[in-house]
């Protein structure tokens, strides 16, 4: 079973009808209790940083959701704005802290503006290691991206995928442990993101 | 690298999908859920559904069909029409949408941009133009009408605004099947610093290639792909034989 | 959801248009053919088949046949009345039934040459798979097959002319630019067969292009050196179907011996295949909240032999709705597929914006597990 994290501002719709499809168990929820006796944390979002860390303060869920994180070691994974807030500060709207499961900080895109348009937005092919998140892919699979900021992720073992836009290399996905990230949107990503969601529901709790 | 997007647009009138020619005639087309899902079976980039009828009839647009097309559908979702508050855009992107698009309503209450951008974020949020030529001038049309307001600037606004995409329809090209308006392409594309679609007027795979070229960051059609033989992957290995970086 | 207010066809259907009044384009098209001077058609028709009259040595033109009372009326009409030399080109139905095998003998038993074009199996089941969890349509490699078929064969026996029955765009209502039209070609193909589906697609489902070779439409290159045309009879010659069915009948063809399929009205349609009287109108009713039987029940208002209100009372006596068991198990075991699955991808395709469905948006069901219409047509 999975639990997914719903912050009230994310496209949760999205995210629950892929798991549907795949006949992959989830429930969904905002409330501290039940995120405490989660098995696997999947923690979609769109929208801004601040707006994404306040909305977990406001729920009282942030403190539980680094528990199970950092302490249960539950399997846990963030999806774009999920992925940024798992990081550990970032200023989209206003500083704030994250969650602090990675090291590294939420920035605006690094690209050249006057070329290249933000958001990075449509398909782009990412360069992964042989991780758990990829099994089964073809390398160099195309996911859709929509996003303005981007993790600096300061943890170079922990970063396990790229994606360029301009010649620009982005943090595209990160696997550490019973820690994973995407800023793909794996919901949205056709057959190759409905993999990646399969291969998160057969790691075991 | 970056690939461009080949967008079908699916227009409905709350029961069925119909088709355009100049905003106006209209062709019925069948039923949304079986529309919808053969796009995704044909591995599109992207779907963009807007009831055209919403705005005026003052409804907004049905979620049970958005929730049914989102249970199979899984590329981007892009919802418009009659979306009046941050609570239908809420409603909407939780039955399964990705991003909204905001037409009528951002005309009659642009806070209403701003208010979902910094609520959803941009990249949620696009902002569409209809616009049209008249007496050699562009303006932009809504209700059936040209109105007394240059379509650049408003684009302009919806970016200041926070929409983080740009939506472009040509009303005189629509459904006709003849070409794109490259001069209005890129009249848009000088204003926007945000990522622009163009629909209008498309009607062979080779038409994709100038648009981009122009600056568009995706070509979006739907009488191409209803009524001829060209699929969307035709359209991206015509875009890739002209070196532009596609998904096939 | 709107009815026209001559017929009873409803807005939903594809291609559908009314005018100010809400009547249907259809309605109008009977009313057109009133004005039509068949004379000159007959004229300009006789013109063209001069063209291609053969002395008898040869096949001069194609006929596509299901079996079905049109094709018998097309059949007869090229050989007895225009002296042309036909060659009858069947598509064979995925499922042949035996009132359908019966009718193609009986063709043969009337003195026409026949060839069957049958697809391969193995990749026509896998179409039928796309048709019927894709498309909501299980027969739509047989709305392709019985299109390329024949011109297939026209390229192959480079017999350059095929003559198809009505152009059912005229006939029920479609675009204008397309109904006025007296062939058939590709795009007529494209834009109306084939549910906005195109023959390339297949490759997403894994199926490989070389093995459906029956349902790709001969090259342009290829069209352009046989000279292939295709004609509408119905656009040269009044149609009159129902004096098709009384002269087939005397003749000695079958109609249904088991009455109307399965939501139909009558018993003379979409006798030939097991999947395409029953489940394939079947799937149109749920898509669109109409079926066979407002089709047939509409012809017969426009034509004068049932007044409006009187066809209405046919429909709510009619099967049109009804889930259609009688192939169903069939179906199932041909596609290899539970009756969950059956019944639950019937769900998926349903338009629930026209039946009944509870607050959770589920469909409701009657003690039978039929759909509950929210709309019929009102007596005027």
């Amino acid at each position: 079973m999975i639990t997914v994290v719903n912050l009230g501002i994310s496209n949760i719709g999205s995210v629950c009808k892929a798991l549907s499809f795949l006949n992959i168990d989830y429930h969904v929820t905002d409330q501290a209790s039940e995120i405490l006796s989660a098995q696997k944390i999947f923690l979609p979002g769109v929208g801004g940083f601040t707006a994404g860390v306040d909305t977990m303060k406001a729920k009282k869920i942030f403190d539980p959701l680094r528990e199970m994180a950092l302490i249960k070691k539950v399997p846990f994974f963030g999806i774009c704005l999920g992925m940024q807030l798992m990081f550990e500060s970032g200023d989209e709207g206003g500083a704030r802290e994250g969650l602090g499961l990675i090291k590294g900080r939420v920035v605006p895109l690094q690209v050249d503006r006057s070329r290249y348009p933000v958001p990075h937005m449509g398909w782009n092919d990412v360069q992964f290691s042989e991780m758990k998140m990829f099994e089964g892919l073809k390398p160099d699979s195309c996911f859709y991206f929509v996003h303005s900021f981007e993790a600096d992720c300061q943890d170079p073992e922990a970063r396990v995928a790229t994606t360029s836009y301009g010649d620009h290399a982005i943090c595209a996905a990160v696997e550490k442990g019973s820690i994973w990230c995407a800023q793909f949107h794996s919901e949205r990503s056709q057959s190759v993101g409905l993999q990646v969601l399969k291969n998160f529901a057969g790691v075991p709790c | 690298m970056l690939r461009t997007r080949v967008i079908p647009v699916v227009l409905i009138d709350g029961y069925s999908v119909v088709k355009t020619i100049q905003f106006g005639v209209r062709r019925n087309q069948g039923n949304p859920i079986t529309v919808a899902r053969i796009y995704n079976t044909r591995n599109v980039d992207e779907l963009i559904l807007l009831d055209i009828d919403a705005s005026e009839q003052g409804r907004s647009i049905d979620l049970f069909t958005i929730e049914d097309i989102a249970s199979e559908c899984f590329m981007p979702l892009t919802i418009g029409g009659g979306l009046r508050s941050v609570e239908d855009i809420r409603a909407v992107l939780e039955k399964g949408a990705d991003k909204v698009v905001l037409n009528t309503a951002a005309l009659e209450n642009p806070e209403l941009v701003r208010e979902s951008s910094h609520y959803f974020g941009a990249q949620c949020i696009v902002g569409s133009v209809d616009i049209k030529k008249e007496n050699d001038r562009y303006y932009v049309f809504s209700k059936g009408q040209v109105i007394d307001r240059d379509p650049f600037e408003w684009i302009r606004k919806l970016q200041d605004l926070g929409a983080g995409e740009i939506f472009v329809n040509s009303v005189d090209l629509d459904g006709t099947m003849t070409h794109c308006d490259l001069e209005l392409i890129s009249k848009a594309v000088e204003v926007s610093r945000v990522p622009v679609i163009y629909a209008g007027g498309v009607a062979s795979p080779s038409d994709f290639v100038a648009p981009i070229q122009k600056g568009v960051s995706a070509v979006a059609a739907a009488s191409i792909f209803h009524f001829t033989r060209w699929t969307p992957d035709f359209c991206k290995q015509e875009l890739q034989k002209a070196g532009i970086p596609v998904r096939l | 959801m709107k009815y026209c207010r001559k017929c009873l066809m409803p807005s939903t259907r594809p291609e559908q248009v009314f005018d100010a009044e809400g009547i249907c384009d259809a309605c109008h098209s009977v009313e057109k053919k009133k004005s039509i001077d068949w004379s000159q058609r007959e004229i300009e028709f006789q013109e063209l088949l001069n063209k291609y009259r053969s002395d008898g040595s040869k096949y001069d033109c194609i006929i596509p046949v299901s079996g079905g009372k049109d094709s018998v009326h097309q059949a007869l009409m090229m050989r007895d009345q225009y002296k042309m030399n036909p060659l009858c080109v069947n598509h064979v139905p995925c499922e042949i039934t035996e009132v359908g095998a019966q009718n193609l003998t009986f063709l043969r038993e009337l003195g026409f040459d026949l060839i069957q074009v049958g697809a391969n199996r193995k990749a026509y089941r896998e179409m039928v798979r796309i048709g019927f969890f894709k498309l909501g349509d299980c027969c739509w490699p047989e709305h392709i097959g019985i299109f390329t078929a024949p011109i297939r064969v026209a390229v192959q026996y480079k017999i350059p002319l095929v003559i198809w029955g009505e152009n059912s765009q005229f006939e029920y209502g479609g675009p204008a630019t397309k109904k006025e039209n007296h062939f058939l070609d590709r795009n007529w193909l494209e834009q109306f067969q084939m549910l906005g589906h195109r023959i390339e697609d297949v490759v997403h489902d894994g199926i490989k292009l070389n093995d459906i070779k029956t349902f790709h439409y001969p090259t342009d290159e290829e069209i352009r050196s046989v000279g292939v045309t295709g004609l509408f009879l119905g656009y040269f010659t009044k149609w009159d179907t129902n004096a098709n069915i009384q002269n087939a009948l005397k003749l000695g063809w079958h109609q249904n011996p088991e009455g109307p399929v399965e939501n139909a009205w009558n018993a003379y349609e979409n006798l030939d295949c097991k999947w395409i009287g029953g489940l394939h109108d079947y799937m149109k009713f749920i898509k669109y909240g109409y079926s066979r039987a407002t089709d047939q029940l509409c012809i017969e208002v426009r034509h004068g032999r049932l007044s409006r209100n009187e066809a209405i009372d046919e429909l709510a006596k009619s099967s049109e709705g009804k889930v259609p068991w009688r192939y169903a198990p069939d179906f199932m075991k041909y596609l290899g597929i539970t009756e969950k699955e059956f019944l639950d991808n019937l769900d998926r395709f349903t338009n629930k914006r026209i039946f009944e469905v509870d607050e959770k948006n589920k469909l409701k069901k009657d003690k039978d597990g039929n759909l509950i219409r929210k709309f019929f047509p009102q007596k005027n």
